[in-house]
């Protein structure tokens, strides 16, 4: 059974999604889900201790500080992937449903 | 002023989480350290300080249980460590004190060679430099070093009540026989 997730995860994991083999800034995730550092980290901090978030830190030029850089994980990407299209099928059986009724 | 004040902001935000990085346990310091890097690209002052906040809220929801654990075992390693040093000077309050008393048993040794008759006729001089010199010594060396160095002023004090005691009961052997 798939593990329920958080309107705001669901967010997280379609931000990655949408440029799946980019590495993202913390502060660019959050801004292109409208979350908070407050909600957004912890679920960072989750996906990374399930695997299914690559972390790493910059390689940049002497004198600029470094910036933590995430990725989804092969297996994240799968998940990501899976529970899209699980909601994508939920979405189109709910319009199903609406246009019988 | 405005633009102090606004940087003001950045730089409490600056340091609330340079904060939290210093006291987060090793697992979160990667993350506490990102959410602090993250900082500097952030447009606005208050922005940051809201950033900021919400990245100590994330930590301590995280990492908390952890940290209260880490905060408490390293405060433990500082008592042990303050305790190892305190004993440390305590035992070179001894030694010196031990020292002291084995060189005016040296000077006395080194007089009574030079000029036996009067260690033999009367037997103060030998207590003045055996035991009242070092004595005073000693009290005057615990109380310069009682508000410095408290740990090495009991070792001095203790090796001072046991050299008193020794030679108290010398004494009070040496009468009756």
């Amino acid at each position: 059974m798939k593990p329920r997730l958080s309107s705001q995860t669901l967010k997280v994991l379609d931000a990655f999604l949408e440029a799946p083999k980019e590495w993202r800034y913390g502060y660019d995730i959050s801004r292109d889900t409208g979350l908070k550092s407050g909600t957004l980290y912890p679920i960072l901090m989750r996906l990374a201790e399930r695997g299914l978030l690559d972390t790493s830190w910059e390689t940049v030029e002497a004198g600029k500080p470094p910036r933590h850089l995430y990725q989804l994980t092969p297996d994240g990407l799968q998940f990501a992937r899976e529970h899209r299209r699980s909601r994508a099928a939920g979405l189109r059986r709910t319009a199903l449903g609406e246009a019988k009724g | 002023m405005f633009a102090a004040r606004r940087s003001a902001v950045r730089r409490l935000a600056t340091r609330l989480l340079g904060l939290v990085l210093c006291c987060a346990p090793r697992h979160c310091e990667t993350w506490a350290g990102a959410m602090l890097r993250e900082l500097d690209f952030i447009e606005g002052d208050w922005a940051a300080l809201f950033w900021a906040l919400g990245s100590v809220a994330a930590i301590f929801r995280h990492c908390g249980r952890e940290l209260l654990r880490t905060g408490f075992r390293r405060q433990e390693e500082a008592g042990m460590k303050e305790t190892g040093k305190n004993v440390a000077w305590v035992f070179l309050g001894v030694v010196l004190a031990a020292l002291l008393v084995v060189c005016a048993m040296g000077l006395f040794h080194l007089a009574a060679h030079f000029y036996p008759p009067m260690f033999q006729s009367v037997p103060w001089p030998t207590w003045v430099v055996v035991f009242l010199v070092p004595e005073i010594l000693f009290v005057v060396g615990t109380v310069r070093l009682w508000r410095k160095r408290r740990p090495m002023a009991v070792g001095i004090l203790l090796a001072a009540v046991v050299f008193a005691t020794h030679f108290v009961m010398h004494i009070v052997s040496h009468f009756r026989g």
